[in-house]
């Protein structure tokens, strides 16, 4: 069936239905945000992944009319929220109807003394959080994606924010969820304490076992009182012996970031030039300087890993944010002060925490002039008990530093363990095949180095993601993490909420075929 | 080989324990490891074996509402009615597609017999974070629609 007889098919389906399979539209909603889709694209391939169409449903029941629609006609759909997803979460294919959830924004209920709100799927994180902190509420929800992503990617993505250390990730803000299954049949999930909890199957599912529509969400008081500190510690690792400390205190900064030396520095410097403004973030040292540096990322990273870099950038940095009411967030601030002195830290004052704030969503919008450069960015969040913390970070670390320039920060930390956030950038490498171009080389290297390190991630026993999801790019490696009864059970979940496997079909499934590279991340890792 | 009942990794402040131990054994075990705790109340529950005390949701536990930093169950290991065995590593937390942890608490053991599992312990003096709860009932009761969908897991899972 063609991609237009297919709408007109859901069309008389689903009367009144928003659609389109305009072109423009489809390439539009062919992918996420996964780097190497940007890789693809800057190589050419724009078209690959069209869907058949795009839909706005605009009520949970259009929702569930579409559903049963595509549940009747075999029809694969993938709910799109705002498309920052970086693991290929959605990859159409042209049999492929995309659900776009943006029309589904209202806030349906908002009990201010009972904190709980119940917001549709579609709603955008920014004008969220604003509009709760007008009312003198927050959901404690700031992922750095807070500007391009929706109450309803959160959840499909398990989902963390920059204030975790207090108010959780998004698992802990979800108290019900209601959504759409396979079959069309809109359900209500509800949290209990004690009882069977549906929730926590749902969300980080990936739009793989329901459309979520609405989410009724937690919510606390907007913090009267901040109190900012930030420390200097001689390695990364004594930086994060301190916060283990904080948080096995009973400790709970909101914000808690770690910044290995080189990151710190970038950090200590700051997104804003003397007149405020931000900088564009294209690449100080010239682009072809940048792409010649990279060539050899193995001795750039060995030469800034060792005392060279400890000596240059003025070791790692820890930013902490306490908030709250009363004077809890100085009090709290205090202790984890005497406590970071007594281990190694040196005070820093409030200047880098304050400074951080003020340009907290800036770094993630620099993508754009990297990738124009010729380079390639992307990044790794994983993470693991304390106790298996720096064989996790050494190892995934190493295996990207041989084919990437890496460097890391640690800024989800937990009682039990951390998450570790690499960020890496590279440009083309050895080619494979003989002539191949500088796009090719450049897709290669990346593919070597994500394979490279999701092997080292598994090999030190860390989950291969605490916050981005796995979609299918991280997916052929999922068989290693939950074993064979753990996918065997996340495959009867998958039929029991949707028989006929037509949300999201391919996602979180080691045996899906890997776009653009059939052996992006196999199991037998090359040497 | 067989593995010690209980492990305690006092660096991660986790307890891995044998699914059959009593909860006033595993208590007994963290005092005398130097004043560490559960923090659970026990009434009704120091009987009972860790397994059953998952499957019922962990009653006396304190919701991770209070405090979303610090999450009761870590990892676990499993059988599914099918006999194979389950485990989910100990991890601070995870994306990986859905939590089958969610499989064997409060579940009557009906998809996921719980053999091992990874508990969060804290000394016994520290203070807890509590954050306020949100007015709303906590443990309601099951939906229509959520029977149905436990039902049709246990039907994939085989569990009767």
């Amino acid at each position: 069936m063609s991609a237009g007889t297919l709408l007109r098919d859901l069309e008389a389906a689903v009367a009144g239905l928003r659609a389109s399979a305009d072109p423009a539209d489809r390439v539009a909603y062919a992918r996420d945000l996964w780097p190497r889709h940007h890789l693809a694209v800057r190589a050419g391939n724009v078209e690959g992944h069209r869907p058949a169409a795009v839909v706005w449903p605009t009520s949970t029941e259009e929702v569930a009319r579409i559903v049963r629609w595509a549940h009747d006609t075999r029809t694969p759909v993938v709910p799109f929220g705002a498309g920052s997803g970086v693991c290929a979460g959605v990859l159409p294919d042209a049999r492929t109807i995309v659900i776009d959830l943006k029309r589904m924004a209202r806030v349906r209920r908002l009990d201010a003394a009972a904190h709980v709100m119940e917001v549709e799927a579609g709603h955008m994180g920014l004008p969220l959080e604003q509009d709760l902190e007008r009312r003198g509420l927050t959901l404690g929800h700031f992922p750095s994606s807070i500007l391009c992503s929706t109450v309803g990617g959160w959840v499909a993505a398990r989902s963390a924010g920059q204030c975790s250390g207090r108010y959780g990730k998004i698992e802990d803000m979800v108290l019900g969820l209601e959504c759409v299954t396979g079959t069309g049949e809109i359900v209500t999930l509800r949290h209990r304490t004690s009882g069977p909890n549906l929730i926590p199957l749902v969300v980080g599912s990936e739009g793989t076992l329901a459309v979520v529509t609405a989410a009724t969400l937690r919510l606390h008081p907007a913090p009267r009182v901040r109190a900012f500190r930030a420390f200097s510690f001689p390695s990364t690792k004594h930086g994060w012996e301190a916060m283990r400390a904080m948080f096995q205190e009973g400790l709970r900064p909101a914000v808690a970031r770690l910044y290995d030396p080189f990151d710190a520095m970038l950090a200590r410097r700051g997104s804003a030039k003397k007149d405020g403004h931000v900088s564009s973030g294209a690449p100080g040292l010239g682009a072809a300087a940048l792409r010649s540096l990279l060539r050899s990322p193995g001795g750039v990273n060995e030469l800034l890993e060792g005392k060279v870099g400890g000596a240059l950038f003025g070791g790692a940095l820890l930013v902490v944010i306490f908030e709250g009411q009363d004077d809890a967030p100085d009090h709290d601030e205090a202790r984890a002060r005497r406590l970071a002195l007594r281990m190694g830290g040196e005070d820093l004052g409030e200047g880098p925490a304050r400074k951080w704030i003020a340009h907290r969503y800036s770094v993630s919008y620099r993508q754009a002039p990297v990738f124009a450069a010729g380079l390639f960015s992307d990044t790794m969040e994983v993470a693991a008990p304390w106790s298996r913390l720096e064989a996790l970070y050494e190892g995934v670390r190493k295996a990207l530093g041989q084919h990437v320039f890496v460097m890391a920060h640690l800024s989800h930390a937990y009682p039990d363990g951390c998450c570790i956030y690499f960020s890496f950038a590279g440009t083309a490498g050895e080619a494979e095949t003989p002539g191949a171009g500088w796009d090719a080389r450049c897709e290669a290297t990346y593919d070597r180095a994500w394979r490279a390190a999701l092997a080292a991630a598994v090999e030190a026993g860390g989950t291969l993601a605490h916050h981005h999801g796995a979609g299918r790019s991280k997916a052929p490696r999922l068989g290693e993490e939950h074993g064979s009864a753990g996918m065997a059970a996340t495959y009867a979940l998958m039929r029991a909420f949707d028989p006929r496997g037509i949300l999201n079909p391919g996602a979180l499934r080691p045996e899906a075929p890997s776009p653009y590279v059939h052996d992006a991340y196999a199991a037998e890792v090359p040497a | 080989m067989s593995r010690e009942r209980l492990v305690l990794h006092r660096h991660d402040l986790l307890v891995e324990v044998d699914g059959g131990m009593s909860l006033l054994s595993v208590e007994h075990h963290l005092a005398a490891a130097g004043g560490l705790t559960l923090h659970v109340a026990l009434e009704g529950s120091a009987e009972s074996s860790v397994a059953d005390w998952l499957a019922r949701g962990a009653p006396g536990a304190r919701s991770a509402l209070a405090d979303p930093a610090d999450h009761l169950v870590a990892g676990l290991e499993g059988t599914l009615p099918d006999g194979r065995a389950i485990v989910v590593r100990p991890e601070p937390r995870r994306a990986v597609g859905p939590d089958l942890v969610a499989l064997a608490m409060g579940t009557a053991g009906r998809f996921v017999r719980v053999t091992r599992a990874w508990l969060r312990v804290h000394a016994v003096d520290a203070p807890r974070p509590t954050l306020p709860l949100p007015e709303v009932d906590l443990d309601p009761p099951l939906e229509e629609g959520e029977r149905g969908l436990l039902e049709a897991i246990a039907r994939e899972l085989g569990a009767r």
